[in-house]
Formats: structure tokens, sequence, C-alpha cells
């Protein structure tokens, strides 16, 4: 995964080892290399960047707390991109469990946000933009958890699909068959609304 | 269309199809509008799930991760040293309060040769059963305190007309022993042996008297007082020195607090 510099002279498993010898530094390091992977795919499922830094958080606590169940067979980043899609479901039941009114207001702050912070956008422009990321995310976070973690980790975090299929404990032809299966329940799921107005607006384009 | 078609579809609106696979869906879409529509809103997803990738920059400093590490590990160790401190010093106190219970030495001095006898409280028992008829040589029990007397006797004597009291199987109850002082150290509810007077009465057993001054330095002896047939319990509360005639004993008749059955 994308992750680790190149030059960078201890593996991801060479720190696993000295953190599991007592050395915190370099916990911190393997911190430091892996957070946006987990803060990306986090934030993703549970877009509010509180939410999502709780998940990085909880995600690395987990790991620390667990590094001697960690085996060296799977990536580290493997290893933690499960922890993570676990505690991110967990939290994105949670958040979902909060009221209309609250997900209301925190969506309007949210707009108001992005509206206010570029300034040489077309408000307009901007608030459809917006309005359709949040249908596509809601629709993604609609979706089944397997499919829903397939899409985040091809679509919108790019990973490879060797990676994907260590994540799942599959082939690369088996994870490639879950991403276009998830894709297709994604486009059934927009079908009925962003889809129509995305072909409705590029039709006389073609 | 079938699904192996839109999944080819999918994979290369998504670019991830091969060069053939390429060329097959242009020629499809160039022939086909409906899959031109399917296509676009393909392409359409892939431009809006790359709109989401955009995200705002992870602000978790490393310094809020290790507070959290530290905080997760430290309640629970605060919690799991405060428990088994509490458990363990819990445990041990009702431990020890059970030993204490169960294994306190009596309030009751032991009894030394030549010490005259403290044999009785001024509380007697409500009730005491005969429940055996055995030799009192055999050492079986034939009285049971059953009741709670009123306040804690500290020494129970009981004593038939023939004979009184012995806990000891081989000792031949001719002269009430040693032992019986034991014997009347007794909480209730408690048992005592005895010998029945039926048992005994056919036997030539020695009248038992009050004591002599040679027995005086048997404090057993000094409450062997009964000489007549009777259903009847002396609980001996004090003594008279039989040498100087200083009141320290006081017998006490409880036949009529006391109920023999069997």
């Amino acid at each position: 995964m994308r992750e680790q510099p190149l030059f960078e002279r201890d593996s991801d498993e060479d720190l696993v080892q000295r953190a599991r010898g007592g050395d915190f530094d370099a916990f911190e390091r393997l911190f430091e290399r892996h957070r946006n992977l987990v803060y990306r795919f986090a934030y993703q499922v549970v877009p509010r960047r509180d939410d999502a830094e709780d998940i990085v958080q909880d995600v690395f606590v987990k790991a620390y707390q667990n590094l001697h169940r960690y085996r060296d067979e799977a990536k580290f980043t493997t290893w933690l991109l499960r922890i993570t899609t676990n505690l991110s479901t967990d939290r994105l039941r949670m958040t979902q469990r909060r009221s209309a009114l609250e997900q209301q207001e925190a969506k309007g702050a949210l707009e108001w946000m992005l509206i206010g912070s570029n300034s040489t956008e077309n408000p307009v422009e901007a608030l459809e933009r917006d309005r359709r990321a949040n249908m596509v995310r809601e629709a993604i976070n609609a979706l089944p958890e397997h499919h829903r973690n397939v899409i985040i980790m091809r679509d919108l975090q790019e990973l490879e699909y060797s990676d994907i299929a260590e994540v799942l404990k599959t082939t690369v032809g088996g994870a490639k068959l879950r991403v276009l299966r998830a894709r297709r329940a994604l486009r059934d799921q927009l079908s009925p609304t962003l889809g129509q107005a995305i072909v409705e607006a590029r039709e006389g384009v073609i | 269309m079938t699904d192996k078609q839109i999944d080819l579809m999918t994979a290369v609106a998504f670019e991830e199809g091969t060069y053939g696979e390429d060329i097959e869906i242009e020629a499809a879409l160039a022939e086909d509008p409906e899959l031109r529509a399917m296509f676009h809103e393909l392409k359409g997803l892939k431009s809006d799930l790359a709109s989401l990738r955009d995200i705002p920059e992870c602000q978790l400093s490393k310094e809020r991760m290790r507070n959290a590490i530290f905080a997760a590990k430290a309640p629970k160790a605060r919690f799991s040293i405060f428990n088994w401190a509490i458990a363990g010093v819990a445990a041990a106190s009702m431990l020890f309060a059970m030993i204490s219970l169960r294994f306190a030495p009596e309030a009751i001095p032991d009894i030394e040769d030549g010490t005259p006898v403290a044999v009785a409280q001024a509380s007697v028992p409500e009730k005491v059963d005969t429940v055996a008829t055995t030799p009192v040589n055999e050492g079986k029990l034939i009285a049971q305190v059953t009741e709670e007397p009123r306040g804690l006797v500290s020494k129970l004597v009981l004593a038939t007309p023939r004979r009184a009291f012995s806990t000891d199987e081989a000792e031949t109850p001719k002269v009430p022993s040693r032992k019986m002082a034991s014997v009347a150290r007794l909480a209730p509810p408690a048992t005592v042996l005895a010998a029945p007077p039926a048992v005994l009465a056919a036997a030539a057993v020695p009248e038992l008297s009050t004591p002599t001054a040679g027995e005086s330095n048997d404090p057993a002896a000094t409450f062997a007082s009964l000489s007549e047939p009777a259903d009847e319990v002396i609980l001996v509360s004090d003594l008279n020195d039989p040498d100087t005639g200083a009141a320290i004993a006081v017998e006490e008749s409880v036949s009529s607090g006391i109920e023999f059955s069997g």
C-alpha cells in the first residue's frame, strides 16, 4: 500500500517487533506512517473529521493492545485495515442512531463551512457538487458492509486489488469480482436518483 | 443486457478493462444508445466516487494517540488492582471472621488441680432430652441440650440419681471425674454423655454424695451430689470448700426446668 516511504529503512514488521518489545517510539512511527490510510477509510464511512479521527485513535489503541496477536504472514497495513473496517462499521451504526435533527444540523453546518471555505467557487455549483457527493456517500453507507468496504478500498482509497484481496482473505480475482458486484449494487442504489440525473444531464453530450 | 456485459462495461468505465475489452465496449456503444446512457452513468459514478477522495487532513497527533493508549491502559490497571485489593481484603476479613467464630476458645479458664470449680452460671437450659439408655462407660449420648438456655451456660453439670456423667468410654464412672468438668464446658446447643439411671440401677454403683475432703482436689467430684433416684439434674454452680467450709459453690436443682424424655 502506498503509505510506506520508499527509503524508510525499517519495515512495518521490524517496527512491530520493536513495539512488541516495549519500544513505543517504534509504534509511533507506525502510527505516523499509516494514520492517513486509516483516516481515509474511516472518513469515507463516517464523513465527519472528528468521528474519523476518533476511529483512527481507536484503531491504533486497539492495534497497540493487540500487537501480540499480529502475525507476520499478513501485511501490517492489512491487519490495520481489518481493524479499521470493524471499528468503522461499529461507529457508523452508532452514528446512524443519532437523531435526524442532529444530522440535519450537522449537514447544514457542513454546507455553510464548505461554501465559506472556497470563495472563488460558485456557491450554487458548490452546493450541487456537495449534494451529489452526499447522495453518493449516503448510498455507499446504505450498502451492505461487504459491498461498502470494497468500494471504499478500491474506488476511494485506490488500493491495489492484491491488497484488497489480502484484507478480504481472498484471491485477486475474487477481489475483482467483489468490487464489480459492489459497484453494481451501488449503481442500483443510485439509479433512481443520481443515475437518472446524470443520464439526463449528459444525454446531449453523447 | 446480461450481468456479464454490465460488469464488462463497468470495468471499462472504471478504466480497468483490457485493451480488447475497451475495443469491444467501444464498438457496442457506437451501436446502442441505451448502452451509451448506462456507460455515461457509470462514468459519472466513477467521477462522483473520485470526488469523495478529497477529504480534510487528519489532525490526530501522535501525542493524542499516545495519551489515548495510556488512558486505555491505566483505568484497566487501576480498576484491576483496586478491585483485587478490595476483594482480597474482604475475603481475608471474612475468612478471619469465620475462623474466629469457629475456633475461638471458649471464655472458660482451664481447670487446674485443686481449684474449686465454678461450674455453672445462673442460666439453665430449657430442656434436656435423654436420647439413649446405654451405659455411661460406652460413652454414648444420652442427653442433649436442645434449646437455647437463657444466656450462655459456661459450665453445665448433669447428674442422675445413681451416676454422674462421663465422656470417657474407658473410665468407670464410679466417681465423677475431671472429665465431667470438660463435659460441662458447654455452650448450647450442646450434648453431654451420661448414664441413665435405668441402666445403672442394677449395678453396684457407689452412691454419689457430696464430695469429701479428700476429693476436694478433684473439682469434678464436687458436683456429684445426688443420692436418691430421681430424674433430676443438678446444676452445680458453686461449691463449698470442704476444708474451710467457705461457700465457694452452690448447688442448684434444676429438675423443674428440665424435661427428660425416653
